[in-house]
């Protein structure tokens, strides 16, 4: 499949694409924008039309990679845990004879590193609460790296490296943990001045203590939490 | 509520026979697999010319939201209209509002505002109960597939756990990305093909808020909007009496963004001091006063609502639309310079 800027991606069934530039950073699978392509319906002919490039929605693509069934994976364990809304929303799988592909909507963020100190502290809180959350699901991450954190204009975090977890078996899960401590270490150094901490709300990583999902109770602990302060 | 299942040129479809509790009438009919990807389950939510229904997209096997126009819900034709020839118009001016906020949707989502559902997709297929009365309009039935969305909507929250109100810069944190996302959507759209769109929201309430895993609010339902193309009104929206102004009460009428306003006022209102606008709009008219005269008092608000919060709300709830302030971006810049300044004294509190 050509993977050039401007290339149409036609999947057959009414869905298309248009690629567009790679998305700047270092990701272990390659992201690109591209442009989904709707289609309109005119009354006078009862027919149906492509509509026009201004009213394409942005969205992101990765790959070719990995395989469809890690992919499977993905989206059966990772993006389909309740409880958070860091993930970037799938809106189209494409297996082609160059790989596999993932859409995805574009937040229209920018990476973490590019964030001021005190929104960066804030983003980690809350990927720290995520990763407890995914832990309690036996998903730890076998890398964390900043650049699979993006952060929009509301300083809401969105996490694109659901393609790093693998869910470790019940023996190994204490060792995972211990794991994702030294990951999360990795993560921190290079975006926090050096003795940063998790403030003590949200610090414990090993979560398997943390409810296995958050409910509205937990929001509203959250906001409760927020008025205390 | 359980569908009828049935072959329709050799396909599975649902009938259900009664979408709408309320209309004892009221057949919707829908292909199992909607255009061959989207496994329809059940309604999810009925409005008034509208239903969502839950469904699950097979190729990422995420659970979705799919908007559909509710053929049931056309009115009988006026004496002297042709049945078939109003029941197709006003079918084409229901697709056509369906279509419009898949582009207002776009529009958001292209502009960096995710505190709106994401517009997965929008898809055509069969529509059963029109193939006998036109089976070319019959194939193309638009769907819009949204993103589903977890939490709960602000009237819960607020009932539940907030009843007397919540803490004042709680709400505005919470309801700021909101006001934003309207102050950009009242802004003038100008289309490359030449039309400019005018678009009022009209309808911010806190039943249309659902409050994420996180505590952040995505603004639902864009089906309520009005817009006007080149000041020619196209969609009349709806609005929900208590947080809707005095203007939308009485003959159908051009609305302007401070309408917007004062359903902001309106949301905050509520937000602030647990009084929920629509008992006390069913108050207004059962005590035999005009709908048109309802309004919602600032004064009203809890003694604890700051000065300054309390003022900005009492220039989005005036009665007279040239007393208000005009749009969401004046409102949003003085949330902002409150929320600033409210921040600054928390931090210089010892």
């Amino acid at each position: 499949m050509n993977l050039a800027p401007g290339t149409r991606l036609d999947l057959g069934d009414g869905s298309a694409y248009l690629l567009g530039e790679p998305l700047p950073g270092e990701f272990r699978l390659p992201w690109r924008r591209a442009r989904k392509l709707f289609r309109n319906y005119r009354h006078a002919d009862r027919s149906l039309f492509e509509a026009s490039a201004e009213e394409a929605l942005d969205v992101l693509i990765r790959g070719p990679g990995p395989s469809p069934q890690a992919i499977e994976f993905e989206l059966k364990q990772v993006f389909s845990i309740p409880g958070t809304d860091s993930f970037l929303e799938p809106i189209d799988v494409i297996h082609d004879d160059a790989g596999s592909f993932l859409v995805v909507a574009d937040p229209h963020a920018s990476p973490l590193r590019e964030q001021p100190l005190a929104v960066r502290a804030d983003v980690l809180g809350e990927l720290n609460a995520l990763l407890r959350l995914l832990s309690d699901y036996r998903l730890i991450p076998d890398i964390l790296d900043p650049a699979d954190i993006l952060v929009d204009r509301e300083n809401r975090p969105w996490f694109l490296g659901t393609d790093r977890f693998l869910r470790v078996e019940a023996n190994a899960f204490q060792r995972g943990l211990t794991q994702l401590s030294e990951r999360w270490d990795d993560l921190v150094q290079p975006v926090m001045p050096e003795g940063w901490k998790l403030s003590r709300a949200s610090r414990r990583i090993p979560g398997s203590q943390t409810p296995a999902r958050m409910t509205l109770r937990d929001v509203l602990r959250k906001l409760r939490r927020t008025k205390r302060q | 509520m359980d569908p009828q299942s049935f072959l329709f040129r050799g396909r599975p479809f649902l009938r259900f026979p009664r979408i709408d509790p309320h209309q004892p009438d009221s057949p919707f009919v829908v292909a199992r697999i909607l255009s061959g990807r989207y496994s329809v389950s059940e309604p999810f939510a009925v409005g008034e010319t509208s239903v969502v229904l839950a469904a699950r997209d097979l190729r990422t096997d995420r659970d979705v939201l799919i908007k559909a126009v509710r053929t049931d819900a056309i009115l009988p034709a006026p004496p002297g209209v042709e049945p078939n020839a109003w029941r197709i118009e006003e079918l084409r001016r229901a697709r056509h509002g369906l279509q419009t906020e898949r582009r207002l949707l776009v529009r958001l989502r292209n502009a960096d505002i995710n505190a709106v559902p994401h517009p997965n997709d929008f898809v055509y297929d069969v529509n059963a109960d029109l193939d006998a009365i036109e089976p070319a309009m019959a194939d193309r039935e638009p769907y819009l597939v949204l993103q589903k969305l977890s939490g709960a909507t602000l009237e819960a929250v607020i009932s539940q756990e907030f009843p007397r109100g919540m803490n004042a810069l709680d709400a505005v944190r919470l309801l700021l990305p909101i006001v934003q996302a309207l102050a950009f959507l009242e802004e003038p759209w100008q289309h490359d093909a030449g039309p400019t769109w005018h678009v009022v929201y009209q309808d911010l309430k806190p039943a249309n808020l659902v409050i994420g895993p996180a505590g952040r609010a995505t603004l639902l339902d864009f089906g309520g909007c009005q817009v006007v193309v080149n000041g020619v009104p196209v969609l009349a929206g709806s609005h929900t009496s208590g947080y809707s102004p005095p203007e939308c009460h009485g003959p159908p009428r051009v609305l302007l963004p401070c309408a917007d306003v004062y359903t902001i006022g309106a949301t905050f209102f509520h937000a602030l001091s647990g009084l929920d606008p629509i008992a006390l709009f069913a108050d207004h008219v059962q005590s035999g006063r005009p709908p048109g005269e309802f309004v919602l008092d600032a004064s009203a608000l809890p003694r604890r609502t700051p000065p300054p919060l309390r003022s900005i709300l009492a220039s989005c709830l005036a009665p007279r639309p040239s007393d208000r302030l005009a749009d969401a971006r004046q409102v949003a810049n003085q949330l902002v310079a409150w929320r600033n300044s409210a921040t600054n004294d928390l931090a210089d509190t010892p």
